[in-house]
């Protein structure tokens, strides 16, 4: 059974504009232990779809429908104690900013005990603070370092630490927002690298949400391409970068930059996202795609299986498509 | 830096602060036109008995020797002795304060109780009919003056439905405390001193004395509060480390608390320590709506009768007091924000 | 190939705040080396890109270019004069010559100012006071960072642009002027990935219409890849390697270069994982460690480099790298100049 079903997932926001669709149809499946790397551009949908993960949408947030189900059990219906004891425990998140994810007035140490007691009160204060300095040294941190106020520790520290404070409850799925956007080059190779040794010795099941498709290619299995609420492309990480479908999955790969490589010239996609308060008609990519035709413009595409394992929303793949 | 070096460091910023608090007060007295020995006497002089009048309050000395004096008797505790009666200023007003304090605490208690309730609860309600009954109460009761709601309440509550008394501190004797542990004690605070005597009925007596002003009082201070405390509130609510909390399954009730008040309220303290100083201006009008007995009323009589070295004495006491909290406000938020301490 | 910006030797040392004890007993104000001795020049007409981490201290030698600070000690010299002895007319003609591009074009543009007005401001400052004239340059100005029609754009504020216009708006205020050097330090950090590409060509464009010299600082090592002429790699204050772009990414020298390299994500899942990962963090540039900065976290140390900080050495055709691994070539390298 898979770990986690998504199944025609709907959020909306309340704004000023009017109702924000900022989830539009998300499906998919996840297996145990494995690693999907969800990449979008901001404004994708791709965060709010994480909060959605946990249930932890923002008040003006609303899932509008869909499901999503962990082990068979649907989040979305579930509430108050219950769906706390969810968080952290089945489902851990760990947040792009490292420099604000921690109270600021508590002990590095009194989050980790506060995390563990919530969801076990039999544990003592003592025993949760040496679970904690045992996490902290797997990390490559100090066990002083429970002693320290956050504002104490460098921003990678922080994000080990946030890492740590994922992991803590064993969770059956950890999702990692941005988890090295805010972080410098070499401490985002440390942190990738450690998340690559915690999928394989803790055996993680991961959704790690980012803009960079650099990122994903280090750590993902599979990949999903979110533009404007809706994943438009779903496949093994080694497909997507071989053999993208998807027109913005091709263009995207052309823009990143690669450091190793020996082109010295860098596209972009002209055009700017879609403007998701007002409904689209078509296809939300179709007003700058280059292969746009009659039809993508009226009926939008669905996400379905065009070669093996690999799933596409695009007309360009349609039965006699030309 | 420690704690504690961040203690003696921030209590010895005091000392100079008070010291310039009192050149201050002394400079307007002494060096603005006017002979405060002159005041004393109304419209007819006799210039001998002037003389004496400035001799015996040292007057007639260069400015600088008045400053020394001055300044070693604040050290002293001595602030010189009023015109009015001929007493010395500074045990008058000790035995004014408990009065005056104990209204500014049981009025902070009001404020803070109000303000921090309705502003968490509106936060937490924000945009709702809710939040904007409370923000609506929070703008009215802020333009209603002290001694206007004052009499509103006495009017009500005190005239018309007879539930609580109009005025002064007590019905009967004051309390003259007991012995605990063998010490006698007796604070001036009536409410203290009648619970240490061990006199229930005067304690609930003391009580229903000192509801109205405090609510009076406190209300109006509640409005900043409840300003103050929703706008933090809303903001800290909405930090990430608020949300990777609920995130990581922490029960809601941690979350309001060690999350999101704990950081929401550190301004608040801040405001706490600024309002005191407002409560006690505030005591000087409440105090004479109410037939208090304080500092305020004490304040308002050395006006009329022009007594300069009573009202010198009240502002630096006044000024000396409101440095203290400060101090003890700011000791606090370091004690509770760890980041201060750098 | 003249150049047009040189510094040499700059430092720029900040006190840190002490405590009012401290202050009262006298002791010495720490100071953050945020600079500590940079030497480089920026030849007329090209595209220096530095690169660095937080805490590397690019952003402030950014500053002590344009004379937003004056060096703790050492020299900024601007076509010849040392930008610190401006006074009066003098100083005033370099504030027109040298401009900033800054990093965040939404705390850069005053929300009530309407974009037109935002651009024309430094021309009003600068003594064009017919506003009708003013309005032409403008107008020229933005056709030229992309705004078309430019009159419908001029009388729009800030929020009713998309972000990547809003930096055109902040290039475009930049640029009025007719700058001959622009400092733009992260000029796209904020932007998506989508559109960086964008800014930075057009960023690029402009300089090769106006005359420019450019100075871009970055943390982005893809920025120097495809847009440096040279690049200079700074860590702690200093700057450890300086070459030209083709030389620094074919052969890049020190250690730190290396790791920082290798350390960027390969969008390509089948690249080897195999890489110099630097362990640690940045030191503090309060107590930077003794010897070569970088000797804590470098994988090659040996014991002089805990002692002894290596100079900015020639080793090889305009490569200058920091690192006593190369120093007998490097002495090599200069014996064979000086014939």
């Amino acid at each position: 059974m898979a770990l986690l079903v998504v199944k025609d997932l709907h959020v909306s926001y309340a704004s000023p504009k009017g109702e924000l669709r900022a989830v539009h149809g998300v499906s998919f499946d996840m297996q145990e232990q494995e690693t999907l790397g969800i990449v979008g551009e901001s404004g994708c949908g791709k965060s709010t779809l994480g909060l959605a993960l946990l249930n932890l949408l923002p008040p003006q947030g609303k899932v509008t429908q869909g499901k999503i189900l962990l082990d068979g059990e649907d989040i979305l219906s579930m509430q108050g104690e219950k769906l706390r004891q969810v968080r952290g425990k089945m489902v851990a998140m760990i947040f792009q900013d490292p420099m604000t994810s921690l109270n600021p007035v508590k002990k590095i140490g009194d989050h980790f005990a506060e995390a563990i007691r919530a969801h076990d009160p039999e544990v003592t204060k003592e025993e949760a603070l040496e679970k904690a300095g045992t996490i902290l040294n797997q990390l490559g941190i100090s066990s002083d370092r429970l002693n320290d106020y956050p504002h104490q520790l460098s921003g990678g520290m922080k994000q080990r630490i946030m890492i740590g404070l994922g992991v803590a409850l064993d969770p059956r799925l950890l999702i990692a927002d941005e988890p090295t956007t805010s972080l410098d080059v070499v401490i985002e190779a440390q942190i990738l690298d450690l998340l690559r040794q915690l999928k394989d010795s803790l055996k993680l099941s991961m959704i790690l949400i980012t803009h960079s498709l650099g990122v994903v290619a280090e750590v993902a299995d599979r990949i999903a391409i979110m533009y404007g609420g809706e994943i438009f492309e779903l496949a093994d990480v080694r497909t997507i970068f071989k053999n993208p479908l998807f027109p913005y999955t091709q263009l995207l790969l052309k823009l990143v930059p690669n450091v190793a490589s020996k082109s010295t010239s860098l596209e972009w996609i002209p055009g700017s996202p879609p403007d998701l308060s007002s409904p689209i008609p078509g296809c939300k990519f179709a007003a700058r795609c280059p292969y746009v035709f009659d039809r993508c413009k009226v009926d939008p595409p669905t996400l379905r299986e065009v070669r093996p394992a690999h799933l596409v929303a695009c007309h360009l793949y349609d039965e006699g498509a030309k | 830096m420690s704690l504690k070096s961040y203690i003696i460091t921030r209590a010895l910023l005091t000392i100079p602060m008070i010291l310039l608090l009192a050149t201050i007060v002394f400079l307007i007295v002494r060096v603005l036109p006017g002979d405060p020995a002159l005041l004393h006497f109304g419209k007819t002089v006799n210039p001998a008995a002037l003389a004496e009048v400035r001799h015996a309050l040292g007057l007639d000395l260069p400015v600088y020797t008045q400053y020394f004096n001055y300044l070693t008797g604040l050290f002293q505790g001595n602030l010189g002795i009023a015109f009015s009666n001929e007493q010395p200023v500074a045990p008058q007003i000790l035995s004014a304060f408990p009065a005056t304090l104990e209204l500014t605490i049981c009025s902070m208690a009001v404020a803070v109780l109000v303000g921090v309730v309705l502003g968490v609860r509106s936060s937490r309600k924000y945009g709702s009919k809710e939040d904007t009954v409370i923000r609506t109460f929070g703008v009215v009761i802020y333009s209603i003056p002290v001694f206007f709601s004052g009499l509103i309440l006495i009017a009500v509550f005190a005239i018309g439905l007879h539930w609580l008394p109009a005025g002064g501190r007590i019905s009967t004797v004051p309390p003259l405390g007991g012995s605990i542990l063998g010490f006698h004690i007796q604070t001036g605070l009536y409410t203290v001193d009648s619970l240490v005597a061990g006199n229930l009925p005067q304690f609930v007596d003391v009580l229903r004395h000192l509801i109205l002003p405090s609510v009076a009082l406190g209300l109006y201070i509640s409005a900043v509060f409840i300003r103050i405390t929703r706008s933090n509130m809303l903001e800290t609510l909405g930090q990430e480390y608020v949300t990777a909390a609920r995130a990581r399954g922490l029960k809601e009730r941690t979350v309001l608390y060690n999350y999101g008040l704990r950081n929401g309220l550190l301004p608040v303290l801040t405001i706490m320590g600024l309002e005191f100083a407002g409560l006690l201006a505030g005591a000087i009008l409440t105090e004479t709506t109410f037939a208090w007995n304080g500092l305020g009323t004490y304040i308002v009589t050395a006006i009329t009768d022009r007594d300069y070295i009573a009202i010198q004495g009240a502002v630096v006491f006044f000024g000396i007091l409101v440095a203290v909290v400060s101090l003890v406000v700011d000791i606090l938020y370091a004690y509770l924000d760890p980041r201060i301490r750098y | 190939m003249t150049s047009i910006l040189a510094m040499q030797e700059v430092k720029k040392h900040f006190p840190v705040k002490r405590s009012f004890i401290e202050g009262l007993v006298g002791t010495k104000a720490k100071q953050v080396r945020a600079v500590d001795g940079v030497s480089l020049d920026i030849i007329e007409g090209e595209t220096f890109v530095l690169v660095g981490e937080s805490g590397s201290g690019k952003t402030t030698l950014g500053k002590l270019a344009l004379r937003v600070y004056l060096p703790t000690s050492g020299k900024v010299i601007f076509e010849g004069k040392d930008i610190s002895a401006l006074r009066g007319k003098g100083l005033k003609d370099f504030r027109k010559s040298a401009q900033m591009v800054y990093q965040d074009p939404v705390a850069a543009l005053n929300p009530r100012t309407r974009i037109g007005e935002a651009i024309g401001e430094p021309l009003r400052f600068h003594g064009v006071r017919d506003s009708s004239a003013r309005r032409e340059r403008v107008l020229k100005m933005m056709r030229k960072v992309g705004f078309d029609p430019a009159e419908d754009f001029f009388t729009r504020y800030p929020h009713e642009i998309s972000g990547g216009q809003r930096q055109r708006v902040v290039i475009a205020r930049a640029l009025i002027l007719e700058p001959r050097f622009v400092v733009a330090d992260e000029p796209v950090a904020m932007l998506d990935v989508s559109i960086r590409a964008q800014i930075l060509k057009l960023l690029l464009d402009l300089k090769g219409e106006m005359n420019l010299t450019l100075l871009i600082i970055t943390h982005d090592i893809a920025i120097a890849k495809y847009f440096a002429d040279r690049v200079a790699i700074m860590y702690l204050g200093q700057v450890v390697e300086s070459a030209s772009k083709d030389e620094v990414f074919e052969n890049p020298m020190h250690p730190y270069t290396k790791a920082l390299f290798s350390s960027v994500p390969v969008p390509d899942p089948e690249a080897s994982r195999r890489r110099l990962i630097i362990k640690g963090e940045i030191p503090s540039a309060i107590t930077p460690p003794p010897g070569c900065r970088f000797n804590p976290r470098c994988p090659y140390v040996f014991d002089r480099c805990r002692v002894e900080d290596p100079m900015l050495r020639r080793s090889g055709d305009g490569h200058l790298v920091a690192c006593h691994l190369y120093d007998r070539a490097g002495q090599r390298a200069e014996g064979e100049h000086s014939h």
